[in-house]
Formats: structure tokens, C-alpha cells, sequence
């Protein structure tokens, strides 16, 4: 179960920053106040951040394999619910009579962001629904490789697609010499084709069906790098006290820097600031005290240098701080 | 990437996003600093290349702007409304 803990000025704002980061739309969640915010206590903030925690309902058959996540309870076959709906592709059922929706729609569905959405499905994934969802899911997959290929040919790469279906995200793995070029500054290229091939293949309309461009694994690569610097950074904040403020970043890498950091007790993350500027900052949770002991334990943080801190022998003549 | 090449390569990924294909039209001015293209679509499509904010606009010229790197020229890339 995907669920995620995000903080805004407001609660909609924290809300529709979950969703951006999860990708997926308001009724596909449930939404849990932590705190509704308010004014700033100390004077020193502008006010108090609302904090909301966003559980993603279980819509899509989950098919147990779902990317990189560590499912503690994966292995034990027993207990799981039957989910085996997506191995067999069942009888195409009559197609339900609803009428497209339109492009403009899956459009902005795509998006992730903004979509309030009229049509309030009331029975989210009917028990017909998979067959007719495989077959154009299928269609709009391979409607993604022949733009994808057409793309990098006509801009001078000569690459080879590999893709891959989690069930959730459609994975495109570009490989071939010169990939530089559809990678660009920071992936900024990649983002962009990653963005047209979405478009394009869900241009029929229909469920939106999420599709991750990747080169030569640029994408794992750079998120396991966000992973350690998300770890480097949390274990400052946690021996400095301070908070941390990151670099401006695309959604999907904020969300890995949250997904990273959720599950820490000791730290919160949140993000601020408007797009393209929008960041993470990593700091304390209420209450955590940051564990700097001038004794210093085994494996505790050497502090960096020339950084401020309290000197040695002030209220405390040195000693832990806390009793 | 010459022109020519910049030209095809808009116009390919102005159709696989546009509902009247065949109403796409790219027209080319070139010139030693610099390639202009001015992207026509099917009014009813103008929003699809376009995309909320400009989005879709602006992934094209990333795209475009990558592709010219060997070029060495800049590229621009206009739509008509």
C-alpha cells in the first residue's frame, strides 16, 4: 500500500501536493489531517505547516511485483488476497457504454495534478474491467514504443527499447551509444520525451495509462543517488538539529526523496516553494531532539567543521543534554 | 541535424499528438544563426501542441533544442493560433 505524508501551507495545498507526488487523483486516496495548520508560533515561521497523510486505495489489482518496493510480508504466499486477476486475460466482457471520455480529459488526468473531475466513480474498478483495460493498456503501450523509436531516430540516436510493465508504470528502457543527447541537463530531455510519449500514447483517451522513459538507466541511477542524499542529509539534520534545505527538483524526484525518509522516526520532510523553484526541506519531527553529545558515541557525526554550534561547557558543562 | 531534419522531426512529434495528423504543416526559415519553425495545426488541435501552461510546447522545444545541439544552430519553434 502506497501512502505518503506531505505538508503545504494549507491542507488543499498539502493534498494536491500528495497527489502530484503520487501521481494519481483525489479519488483514488484517502486523505488523513495530521494537522490543520495555523499560525506561526514562534514568529519565526510564517505559519504553523498542515500536515496531511494520503493512503492510496487499493484500485488496481495489485499484482504483487510492483518495482523496487520492499514489501516486508512479499514472500509469505498465504495471507495475500487473491490477486491473480491480471495473469489471465478473462473474456472481454461487453464494453460498457460509457462514452469516451475525452482527450482533454485524460489530458489533464495525466497530469496527476489538478483534476476534480465531474465524474465520480462510485464502484472504481468494476469487476469487468481489467480484460477491456489489458487490451488497450496493451494498445496504448505499443502505440508509446513506435512514437519512442520514431522520436530518437529522427533525432539522431540509434537506440534499442526495452519495456516493461509493473502493472502500475510502463517502464521504457532506451539503450544505445550516444544516449547523451535524449538525456539532457539533469535528465531534462528525458523528461521532456518522457512527457510527449505519455501524451501521445493515451491520446486516445480512455484510463491514463503511465508510461517511465528511461536511457541506459539514467532514471535508477540518479534516484539512487537522491536516496543517499537523502539519507546524508537526514543524518545532518538529525546531529545538527537544523533543518536542510534541498535543491529544486521535478515531482517524481521529491517524491523520492519523501518515499526515502517517510518511514524515519526522527525526521519529517515536506516541500515549499513554487514550480520550478519548489524543493524539499528535511527537518526534526516535533519532540525529536537532535542527538549532537559532545561525549560523542560510536558512529556518531563528526560535526563539520567551521558549522555553528553551541561551544562546549555552556549550560550543560558539556554533559548530555538531557538527564 | 540539418533543417530539413529539425523540420520532419517537429512535425513527427506535432502528429502523434494531434487528432487531424494530416493538418499539421511546419514551415522553415533558416538562416546561419538559426532555424525558425513555425508549427500549423487543425484549430481544434492548437490546444494539443500547446498543453496546460504550454507544457506540451515546451517539451517539444527541449526536444527540438536537443536535436539541433550537432546542428549548432538555435532553433525556435512557433505555433500559430
Amino acid at each position: 500500500m502506497r501512502e505518503i505524508i506531505v505538508s503545504g501551507r494549507t491542507v488543499d495545498e498539502a493534498v494536491r501536493e500528495g497527489l502530484e507526488t503520487l501521481g494519481v487523483d483525489r479519488d483514488d486516496v484517502n486523505v488523513e489531517v495530521l494537522d490543520p495548520g495555523g499560525k506561526g508560533l514562534l514568529g519565526l515561521l510564517a505559519g504553523r505547516s498542515a500536515r496531511v497523510r494520503l493512503v492510496v486505495r487499493q484500485l488496481v489489482p495489485a499484482d504483487g511485483q510492483r518495482g523496487p518496493s520492499p514489501g516486508p510480508g512479499s514472500q509469505t504466499p498465504a495471507a495475500q488476497a487473491p490477486v491473480d486477476r491480471t495473469v489471465v486475460p478473462a473474456p472481454a466482457p461487453v464494453r460498457p457504454p460509457v462514452a469516451e471520455p475525452s482527450e482533454k480529459d485524460a489530458l489533464e488526468g495525466g497530469a496527476g495534478a489538478e483534476a476534480p473531475g465531474p465524474e465520480r466513480e462510485e464502484t472504481p474498478c468494476a469487476a469487468e474491467g481489467p480484460a477491456v483495460a489489458g487490451a488497450e493498456r496493451a494498445a496504448k503501450v505499443e502505440r508509446a514504443r513506435e512514437f519512442l523509436a520514431g522520436l530518437a531516430q529522427r533525432m539522431g540516436v540509434e537506440a534499442q527499447i526495452d519495456t516493461r510493465d509493473d502493472g502500475e508504470y510502463v517502464f521504457m528502457n532506451l539503450e544505445g551509444p550516444r544516449l547523451g543527447l535524449m538525456i539532457g541537463r539533469r535528465g531534462q530531455t528525458l523528461d521532456a520525451v518522457q512527457y510527449l510519449v505519455n501524451v501521445a500514447a493515451n491520446l486516445p483517451g480512455g484510463q491514463w495509462v503511465r508510461l517511465v522513459v528511461d536511457a541506459e538507466g539514467y532514471r535508477q541511477r540518479r534516484e539512487e543517488t537522491l536516496r543517499h542524499l537523502a539519507f546524508r542529509l537526514a543524518a545532518r539534520v538529525k546531529s545538527y538539529g537544523r533543518r536542510q534545505v534541498l535543491e529544486p527538483m521535478t515531482p517524481q524526484e521529491r517524491r523520492i526523496i519523501h518515499t526515502t525518509l517517510q518511514d524515519d522516526p526522527e525526521v519529517t520532510t515536506y516541500s515549499e516553494g513554487d514550480e520550478p523553484a519548489r524543493h524539499v526541506v528535511i527537518a526534526l519531527k516535533d519532540g525529536v531532539n537532535s542527538s549532537r553529545k559532545p561525549g560523542g558515541q560510536p558512529g556518531g557525526r563528526v560535526p563539520v567543521r567551521g558549522y555553528r554550534r553551541v561551544p562546549h561547557g555552556g549550560r550543560d558543562g558539556g554533559g548530555r543534554r538531557q538527564p | 541535424m540539418g533543417g530539413e531534419s529539425l523540420k520532419e522531426l517537429l512535425e513527427y512529434m506535432a502528429r502523434a499528438l494531434v487528432l487531424h495528423p494530416d493538418s499539421v504543416q511546419v514551415d522553415m526559415e533558416e538562416n546561419p544563426d538559426e532555424v525558425r519553425l513555425r508549427l500549423a495545426v487543425d484549430p481544434a488541435d492548437t490546444g494539443k501542441v500547446i498543453g496546460k501552461q504550454g507544457r506540451i510546447a515546451q517539451a517539444m522545444r527541449t526536444v527540438m533544442k536537443a536535436a539541433a545541439v550537432h546542428d549548432g544552430r538555435r532553433v525556435s519553434v512557433d505555433i500559430q493560433d
